[in-house]
């Protein structure tokens, strides 16, 4: 061992600290064979010896006995606001829970009755439109009056609407197949009654529909002797350009239909689905 | 309180959060003299001493919830709480000089017995007032670690957990600082030959 890694362990020698078994007597036979170390070996022993003294002298001294009653006194008090404020708390919630029963079921009253608004406004805003018009009213009306008459908005008019209620899934080329099977009869045959044959076929069905409402576009279009039924999806939009109510909230959604096209591809008539 | 034989620091502490004031005192017997010793020792003021003990203890009671069991004992927090307060302190005081002699309260009860060995007593109540003078003459950073270590007892690992530092430094801080007493201590023998007869002293001439 040299001088230098004496130096480093000199504080563990005099602290009689734990260290390495070998390192304490190589330090100790170091210092036996060096002046200089022995006098700081020396030095740091009686260093230590003397830093116990004051540590045992120390021992006896104590904070004062009027800290601790300072102390304590804080504690109550500290202890009191904190039972006065959980006492507080109790008796304020106690307060609520008793007094204010009347209150919270006003409350869930009100909340129960603006409910029961919101769902009787929703379930009348989402009746069909065929249910919101009086079938009577528009079977009373005359199918041959002028066109657009008490309808600003409707670009053409109905001539003769077609009654359906119900019909069942979309039906395709309905009209050419019982134009194959079951012929025509007669050009007196308007197109509502045939499209009113194939309504009636679909009665099995769930769907909800208006009736057809027959598509005039300025000229006779004279009667329809075959076509077909095609299903289609319109914006709602197209309800308000055929004059029937449309819900503004629903402005974006679409509407599916039903058209009937004759055998040159025009649009005669149109029901609208839900 | 819940008759414990031995409650530990953190039980009764808890029992301190709960509202026992048994808890709290004898908590508080446990460990004040710890505290006040080593606010006294780093600051060499009873009246600061006092001060610090009693607002380690206030901080215990108001803050208690923020110790921590899982980062160091009690005692440990307990001292890094004192070490914050006699640092502040010792910043406070900086700028003051006092002029005047180390407070002296009058001679204690003791002092007026006839002790057996007066010469020896003596003598090693200079030994004692020369290395408590030499500590307090330590830079703060070197003093703490002296205190902590070698008064304190505590292990290099404790005393860094009090400062707030690596182990490594409360080590390098401790050689230092016994090298500052040594240094200390021998030019006291030398300005001082009366202190040459001082037996614990008498090898730093």
């Amino acid at each position: 061992m040299n001088c230098q890694k004496f130096e480093s362990i000199i504080d563990s020698v005099a602290r009689e600290q734990m260290m390495e078994a070998g390192a304490s007597t190589a330090a100790l036979e170091h210092s036996a064979g060096c002046a200089r170390c022995s006098a700081r070996l020396g030095d740091e022993r009686s260093l230590t010896a003397a830093l116990r003294v004051l540590a045992v002298a120390a021992e006896a001294e104590t904070a004062p006995k009027h800290i601790e009653s300072a102390l304590i006194a804080a504690f109550r008090q500290q202890a009191g606001s904190i039972q006065t404020l959980k006492r507080d708390t109790k008796r304020m919630t106690a307060r609520r829970a008793s007094g204010d029963w009347w209150k919270r079921a006003g409350a869930a009253a009100a909340i129960v009755l603006v409910a029961l608004s919101l769902v009787v406004l929703r379930l009348q805003h989402s009746t069909p439109p065929a249910t919101q018009e009086n079938p009577a009213s528009r079977s009373a009306a005359p199918p041959s009056t002028s066109a657009g008459e008490g309808r600003p908005n409707q670009p053409t008019k109905p001539a003769e609407p077609i009654r359906l209620k119900k019909n069942g899934p979309p039906r395709r080329n309905l009209l050419a197949t019982r134009s194959g099977s079951e012929p025509a009869k007669g050009s007196d045959k308007t197109g509502s009654e045939g499209a009113n044959a194939a309504g009636a076929a679909a009665d099995r069905g769930f769907e909800i529909a208006t009736d057809y409402i027959p598509l005039t576009y300025g000229t006779n279009s004279g009667p329809l002797d075959g076509g077909q039924v095609v299903r289609v999806e319109l914006p709602r939009s197209a309800l308000t350009a055929l004059g029937l109510p449309m819900n503004a909230e629903r402005l974006n959604e679409r509407i599916k239909a039903d058209v009937v096209l004759d055998n040159a591809g025009l649009a005669r008539a149109i029901r609208f689905v839900r | 309180m819940a008759t414990l034989a031995d409650p530990s620091d953190f039980e009764l502490l808890q029992a301190m959060r709960a509202g026992s004031e048994e808890a709290f005192t004898l908590l508080y017997r446990r460990r004040q003299a710890a505290v006040y010793r080593f606010a006294l020792q780093m600051s060499g003021s009873a009246a600061t001493a006092e001060d610090v003990t009693q607002e380690v203890f206030l901080a215990l009671m108001r803050q208690a919830a923020t110790y921590d069991p899982d980062k160091g004992s009690l005692s440990a927090y307990l001292y890094g709480v004192a070490r914050h307060q006699v640092l502040r302190c010792l910043e406070r005081e900086r700028p003051f000089v006092s002029l005047a002699e180390p407070e002296t309260e009058g001679p204690t009860p003791e002092a007026l017995v006839a002790p057996a060995d007066p010469l020896g007593d003596l003598t090693r109540n200079e030994m004692i007032d020369a290395v408590r003078g030499a500590v307090l003459a330590l830079p703060p950073h070197y003093r703490e670690v002296v205190v902590l270590c070698e008064l304190h007892e505590l292990s290099y690992g404790e005393a860094a957990e009090v400062i707030g530092c690596a182990v490594g430094t409360v080590r390098s801080r401790l050689h230092r600082g016994r090298g500052l007493l040594v240094d200390k201590l021998r030019s006291n023998n030398k300005t001082n030959p009366s202190a040459g007869d001082v037996k614990l002293a008498g090898c730093f001439a």
